[in-house]
């Protein structure tokens, strides 16, 4: 050959940044879809639970409902999107459309496609929060505004952390079927007994404790006052935040062996 | 000197108690054009997913490009462009994004990307197809679309698994003549094919493997003067009575039986002239007949 | 070594009895491609069974403590007795909306399942009535199991005659499927199915009385609410599992609504899908 091929030079942040800019295009293609349905969705909901919930629960402790359910709905969308995003349409990716084999082939290592993937997931969480953000912050439902700021990358670093768990669901499953248990283990009890729309002291004792499990209920822990604007102990945001990042390194290295253990086996 | 590109010695693996590789062993020097022939089942693409460093053998040695495969890294990847058996293109993307796309895995620059895309698009014949979804996509179409994507980095080692299977003469035709550019480009090429004629066309050297063992390997001309006679008669059934007195080796395939010899005239004399038969020189199938046997493989 | 390959048998024409020849009348080719569904998912039954019969039950719960502390009648009666029937709506309405949009968009273009069909003595119109019929099949059981978990905790007010809420629920989620199957007949991509979402089923999962009744939203929520086949649905099963305001009329008027419905999309869809897939 006359000249010396050209053939690129690739790094680890490089890598994981293909792997993002490969999702964003295919994003691209669906963007009216998701953004219309990541902005109208919330709104009902806010809609329906203002009219609905607001009309009978005035105040939740020290603060008004709509204070109560907007960082609820928030932390909620974040969980959502990003784990969803890890889940099914991820496991089409790995499972039966075998991106996965086609990247490796490629000079990218596998970590980086896990790192890749993760990232993308919790930055569909990331916009959707900020879909949040912008409508609660149009109907008045942001009580500080430098709290709901310093909030958002809090609520971002969770989105990393709850998609991982939708991968680790990617890692495991058999079948499209086996996201059942993904919805009926993770979404539901997230949504329902997480304090999202309801003040979980409503719920037995029991329930209240086996709920500290679920990172978004640390997560709506940490954001609620700051978003409102009461005081906020800033050791408990660091405790609750630090078993957020602990759930996700847990859950990062059980998706990826498993996943490992899928292709090279 | 030529540089050893693949080194594999004594090569196995094992899924569970199933030994699929059961010690092969083979050299694969620069700018040759290999065949790797074996019927389904054989262990061809596990081989291949080995030189990928995507599964680890279970035992002996295997070097690319003098690294052992399972510890290759972005370096050695990079030297190789793979078509595998099963169709991975991105489906969420557009022909041509599927090789822009498949560029940035590579790091390379957004203007090189630009370049090798509209020339890969051209030598694969997709230029009209490339704003198309690769759901549109003929089976002949996409195999062309993996090529070019396996060349996006202009690769030292192609490896391609099985690319015409299923296609029609056509798309097979245009495959062949790409590949053959391609050596003469200097490239090494490592291919899978159950097609003997495939192989025989292609390839400077053969292995041919089943049953996780090599049977035999060396140049087309080679197999055949080593394992079949040089003519052959493919006659119908029923056959002539007395021609088992011939004493000539033969092969039963159901309503036809294939005669091998050397000596054409003693069995062109015996057979009599308003008999239909078929005399044609010996091919790769024959030997690959003769070595593999005509038990009906998996389906 | 060599394995002999036997010669075909060949039967000529006449001998072939004539009696032979498949007939497939509507019940059998509906049925075969509500087997075909329901032979996928029992094989994964454990599986797929916790999301459409456990979830709906963990709303309830939640619904029941959470929801039931802040108001505690409505409509007059219980909140968890008003609770039950809108989670049988929410169990119907999740089942059978993904079953007839994702589940078979996946099944028609990725699996390529009703072309291989059509390429039998199958028609369209067996697999459009089959899939609206699994769609009900299932949302029946997701149903039932809350029912049964209703009656369980003191939610339902009446008597055996609760039980004719399963098959108002098997109605409804036909309704709800005939509506996602014209979805499906329409969407290019998967994706599509995102505007569903804040289009369809968040509304009806608010707006049909399902955990907050429909009068406390202003008139024209309630309007476009009572469009919806859900409500209809809802009103009904609220009227037989806790007795209030039951009026015979009433039931009819609300079931002849999710009869037309069901008939209306059903024949668009159809109508949609032979377009798309005999162009
Ligand atoms: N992941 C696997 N698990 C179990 N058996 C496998 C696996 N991959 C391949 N095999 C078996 O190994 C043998 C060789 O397979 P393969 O290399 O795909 O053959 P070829 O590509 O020559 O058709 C086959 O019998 C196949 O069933
Ligand atoms: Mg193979």
């Amino acid at each position: 050959m006359s000249t010396t091929p050209e053939r690129g030079r690739q790094t680890m942040l490089g890598g994981i940044a293909a792997i993002w800019m490969r999702h964003y295009r295919v994003w691209l293609r669906i963007f009216w879809p998701s953004v219309v349905s990541g902005i109208l969705n919330p709104i009902l909901f806010l809609f329906a639970f203002g009219f609905g919930l607001g009309a009978v629960v005035k105040q939740v402790g020290d603060i008004s409902y709509l204070h109560f359910v907007v960082p609820g709905m928030i932390a909620n969308a974040a969980l959502f999107q990003s784990s969803f995003e890890a889940s099914i349409p991820s496991y089409t990716r790995f499972r039966i459309q075998r991106t996965y084999e086609a990247m490796l082939a490629a000079p990218l290592f596998f970590r980086e496609v896990v790192y890749g993937e993760i990232l993308w997931a919790a930055s569909k969480g990331v916009l959707s929060a900020l879909c949040l953000y912008l409508v609660a912050w149009a109907v008045d439902g942001l009580g500080s505004l430098s709290g709901a700021l310093i909030s958002f990358p809090l609520v971002a670093l969770s989105c990393a952390s709850f998609a991982s768990l939708g991968l680790v669901c990617t890692a495991y499953a058999r079948t499209y079927e086996y996201f059942s248990f993904f919805f009926v283990f993770w979404i539901t009890p997230s949504l329902l007994f997480c304090g999202v729309f309801v003040d979980p002291a409503a719920y037995p004792q029991w329930l209240q404790w086996a709920t500290w499990f679920f990172p978004v209920k640390h997560l709506i822990e940490v954001i609620r006052p700051l978003c409102a604007g009461l005081s906020v102990d800033w050791t408990m945001v660091a405790l609750h935040m630090a078993y957020i990042m602990a759930f996700m390194f847990i859950c990062a290295a059980m998706a990826a062996r498993r996943m490992a253990k899928k292709l090279f086996d | 000197m030529q540089q050893t590109v693949i080194h594999a010695d004594g090569l196995r693996r094992s899924f569970g108690a199933f030994e699929a590789v059961k010690g092969v062993s083979f050299q694969v020097s620069e700018g040759q054009f290999i065949g790797l022939l074996g019927p389904n089942g054989a262990g061809k693409t596990t081989t291949m997913r080995m030189i990928m460093g995507m599964t680890k053998p279970s035992g002996g040695t295997l070097d690319v490009f003098g690294v052992p495969s399972h510890t290759i890294g972005r370096g050695e990847k990079a030297r190789i462009g793979l078509v595998p058996q099963e169709d991975n293109l991105d489906p969420d993307l557009s022909v041509r994004q599927n090789l822009e796309v498949y560029g940035t895995y590579f790091g390379l620059p957004h203007d090189v990307i630009q370049e090798r895309v509209d020339t890969l698009l051209r030598f694969m014949e997709l230029s009209e197809k490339k704003e198309n979804d690769v759901r549109a996509l003929s089976g002949g179409m996409k195999r062309r679309l993996i090529i070019a994507r396996a060349l996006i980095a202009d690769p030292d080692l192609v490896i391609l698994d099985e690319p015409t299977t299923g296609l029609d003469p056509q798309a097979r035709v245009l495959i062949w003549q790409r590949l053959l550019a391609l050596k003469s480009q200097g490239k090494t090429i490592l291919l899978t094919t159950h097609y003997m004629d495939e192989a025989q066309r292609l390839c400077d050297r053969i292995i041919v493997i089943d049953g996780g063992r090599v049977l035999d390997e060396g140049s087309p001309k080679e197999l055949i003067a080593r394992h079949v006679e040089e003519h052959v008669f493919e006659l119908q059934k029923p056959l002539p009575k007395g021609i088992e007195k011939l004493d000539i080796r033969s092969e039963d395939i159901g309503d036809t039986a294939l005669f091998y010899t050397d000596d054409a005239a003693r069995l062109r004399n015996f057979l009599k002239a308003d008999m239909v038969y078929l005399h044609r020189p010996a091919n790769l199938e024959d030997v690959f007949l003769k070595l593999t046997g005509r038990k009906l493989r998996e389906v | 070594m060599s394995a002999e390959l036997k010669p075909t048998v060949t039967v000529s024409p006449s001998a072939r009895p004539q009696a032979a020849l498949p007939t497939l009348g509507m019940v059998r080719g509906i049925y075969a491609f509500w087997r075909r569904n329901a032979l996928v998912w029992r094989s994964n039954w454990i599986a797929a069974c916790f999301a459409f019969v456990l979830d709906p039950a963990v709303f309830l719960f939640a619904f029941g403590y959470g929801l039931g502390a802040a108001f505690t009648t409505m409509s007059g009666m219980p909140y968890f007795a008003f609770v039950v029937p809108g989670m049988m709506g929410l169990g119907l309405l999740y089942t059978s909306f993904i079953e007839c949009s994702y589940a078979a968009f996946f099944r028609m273009e990725a699996q390529r399942t009703y072309h291989a069909i059509l390429a039998t003595p199958m028609a369209l119109g067996h697999i459009v009535a089959g899939e609206i019929l699994w769609a009900g099949t299932k949302a029946t059981l997701s149903s039932s199991f809350i029912l049964l978990v209703g009656a369980c905790f003191g939610g339902v007010l009446t008597g055996w005659h609760s039980l004719l809420a399963i098959p108002v629920a098997t109605l409804t989620a036909m309704a709800v499927g005939a509506m996602a199957l014209l979805l499906t007949s329409v969407s290019r991509r998967i994706d599509d199915f995102n505007y569903a979402w804040p289009l369809l089923v968040t509304p009806m999962l608010m707006f049909s009385g399902t955990f907050i009744e429909l009068a406390r939203f202003p008139v024209w929520v309630q309007m476009v609410g009572k469009c919806l086949p859900l409500y209809h649905g809802v009103e009904v099963m609220r009227m037989l599992t806790s007795g209030h305001n039951l009026v015979l009329e009433t039931v009819w008027a609300h079931i002849a609504y999710l009869v037309a419905i069901i008939i209306v999309f059903g024949a668009l869809a159809l109508a949609r899908l032979n377009g798309r897939i005999f162009k």
